[in-house]
């Protein structure tokens, strides 16, 4: 459904002494109908950068976003805003995204009143709908963004999403910031919105615990990179990267701490970009690593 | 002299607003051994940092508190603020969420690092120097003499958060309140939080945790108390917390974790303004009955105390 095809995204800063940053270096991947994916890594491995060149709120530096092939890309603001409803992103914190001056009903109507259409009626019978839809009552609509609870608004953004029938949902982080028993609910709203509507999910987040209760593929990322790839990625993690995100979340070898200054990669290496912390790492490792297919499973580590 | 560090009994924290009385704590009792960890979890707005605050003393000047709180066999809850200010950072640190919002920007770490010591301790500047510089070289924060003399916001927010802890074990306390240590932290950061309190604790320290992280409370801890909606519902070690939660509320949070299915707790969390009346957890338990209504006892088990009619 959706196709991505080496992705790429440099951040520059800097008018005089130009700095630049690569956040996504190629990036390959493809989703299906009604299929979840997670994508795990973690903070600052371009993550949402990945996320936003996906439902076209940033430009690509260089690669292409197919859409039921249909090219999105480089696609000119009118065409493209008949594609924007079809896929929407769930941010990580909805404060970002509600205006904090109008009732969340407003909010939720405003996808109708864009696209046109509809009488006054007909706006107020769908943001019903989805108001019941993700689990809110009628008393939420009047109420402000900071008049509800997290949880609450994460489901008025849902509903908003929904409103103008997304094929794919893009979720950034979307459970992080809550309690772990919103978070649930959270999730199981997303679950049966999925089954029911058949929608496609991409489930971006750093609780490898998460994604693996909610996914049915998952991406491991890695300073913009796709290093491991597969559906049982946490039974049998090849990559090494995968292993040190799995022992972190299962509290195991604490005694290594890794160091976040010690990352830095001497310029113009070219080599696997976990050099410097993986464990395992020989001369070898020094030279560009590609994603190999280990028996049903792409990893981007020539030891695998 | 006994093993008990800090006894909470019957702590009650209500803060006025205009839409009502908060009941944020209510007959909160709990204690702490020295050399423990203790994990108060539960949901956010349930209360758990209000409880903090009023141990450290630093409440909002418009709460209302009631109740005993002591440390080391002294009554802190009665005394002055003068004499509080000695034991904060002295017997008690804090650690809070966010280390750039705690630290003040305007001073060089080695300074705010330096100042519980030169305070507390008495040390003379060039003594407090050198153990600056140590605390610092102990926590990987490299290399000291450099590092000590930059600013906040010169530190990235995993070493930020090293040298807030490096500032919080200055005076040798012998309890730290870590307030949600791993809010919105991915999970090599919480890892690296994780390691390190555990370098702290086996020094021995005692720690209070206050997360709605169940899985870094049950990497850390030695004991968990389970708060719902202000107060205090479960008390148990963690292995016997883990292998069989009792109250209805624990089994419900244990089952939303991933680890578990992820299964969501029916109903949504109550308001701390009009409580409900009896058991607070009533209108969403499965167990409920007639008796629930009115307030369940603390039923005192070996090593555990659960606050639940069904063990009454």
């Amino acid at each position: 459904m959706l196709k991505a095809e080496n992705l790429h995204c440099v951040y520059t800063s800097g008018l005089i002494k130009t700095v630049k940053k690569t956040a996504v270096c190629g990036v390959d991947l493809e989703i299906f109908p009604g299929e979840t994916v997670a994508i795990v890594g973690e903070s600052g491995c371009g993550k949402s950068t990945l996320a936003k060149m996906l439902v076209q709120q940033l430009a690509p530096t260089s690669g292409e976003v197919f859409f039921e092939g249909t090219k999105l890309t480089g696609m000119n603001w009118n065409n493209l805003g008949k594609f924007v409803g079809k896929i929407q992103l769930i941010p990580q914190n909805p404060d970002d995204v509600l205006d904090p001056r109008w009732t969340v009903e407003r909010s939720v109507a405003e996808p109708f009143v864009v696209c046109g259409g509809l009488s006054r009626e007909e706006i107020s019978e769908n943001v019903d709908a989805l108001f019941a839809e993700v689990g809110l009552s009628a008393e939420h609509k009047p109420r402000y963004p900071h008049e509800l609870s997290g949880g609450e608004l994460q489901r008025v953004v849902i509903a908003r999403a929904l409103a103008l029938k997304p094929e794919l949902l893009v979720c950034d982080e979307a459970t992080s910031m809550l309690d772990v028993s919103v978070q649930a609910f959270i999730v199981a709203v997303l679950k049966e919105i999925q089954t029911k509507r058949g929608l496609g999910l991409v489930f971006i987040t750093h609780d490898l615990e998460a994604a693996k209760a909610v996914s049915d593929r998952v991406l491991v990322m890695y300073a913009g990179e796709i290093v491991e790839e597969g559906k049982d990625v946490f039974d049998r993690p090849l990559h090494p990267y995968t292993r040190a995100l799995l022992d972190a979340v299962r509290y195991a070898s604490l005694d290594v701490v890794l160091q976040e200054e010690d990352r830095a990669l001497p310029d113009g290496f070219l080599g696997c970009p976990y050099f410097r912390l993986c464990r395992e790492r020989t001369v070898a490792c020094k030279e560009p690593q590609k994603l190999r297919d280990v028996s049903g499973r792409l990893v981007r580590c020539w030891k695998s | 002299m006994s093993d008990v560090l800090l006894k909470v009994s019957g702590v009650s924290v209500s803060i006025p607003t205009g839409q009502g009385n908060v009941h944020a704590v209510d007959d909160a009792a709990f204690s702490i051994n020295k050399h423990e960890v203790f994990s108060l979890i539960g949901e956010s707005g349930s209360g758990k940092s209000i409880l903090g605050q009023a141990i450290m003393r630093l409440l909002p000047p418009n709460a209302v508190f009631s109740g005993k709180v002591e440390l080391d066999g002294t009554e802190i809850s009665a005394l002055s603020e003068k004499e509080m200010q000695k034991i904060r950072g002295k017997t008690v640190a804090s650690i809070a969420q966010n280390p750039y919002l705690a630290m003040n920007p305007g001073i060089r770490v080695g300074t705010q690092v330096a100042e519980p010591m030169r305070a507390h301790l008495g040390l003379s500047k060039e003594d407090a120097k050198a153990r600056t510089r140590r605390a610092l070289k102990y926590f990987d924060i490299l290399p000291p003499e450099v590092r000590e003399r930059e600013y906040p916001f010169q530190y990235s927010g995993g070493m930020l958060q090293r040298a807030m802890v490096a500032m919080g074990t200055a005076a040798d306390p012998e309890l730290i309140i870590a307030d949600e240590p791993t809010k919105g932290v991915d999970v090599l950061k919480r890892r690296n939080i994780a390691a390190i309190f555990q370098k702290v604790a086996s020094e021995g320290c005692a720690f209070l945790l206050i997360t709605h992280d169940v899985g870094f409370a049950r990497a850390m801890s030695d004991r968990i108390a389970v708060n719902y909606c202000g107060q205090i519902i479960e008390i148990a070690g963690k292995d016997a917390f883990f292998k069989e939660p009792l109250h209805p509320y624990s089994k419900a949070l244990l089952d939303a974790v991933p680890e578990r299915g992820m299964h969501p707790i029916p109903g949504s969390s109550p308001s701390m303004i009009e409580v409900p009346e009896g058991c607070r957890f009533h209108p969403r338990c499965p167990h409920k009955t007639e008796r629930c209504l009115a307030d369940p006892p603390v039923v005192e088990m070996a090593r555990r105390c659960v606050r639940c009619w069904l063990y009454a």
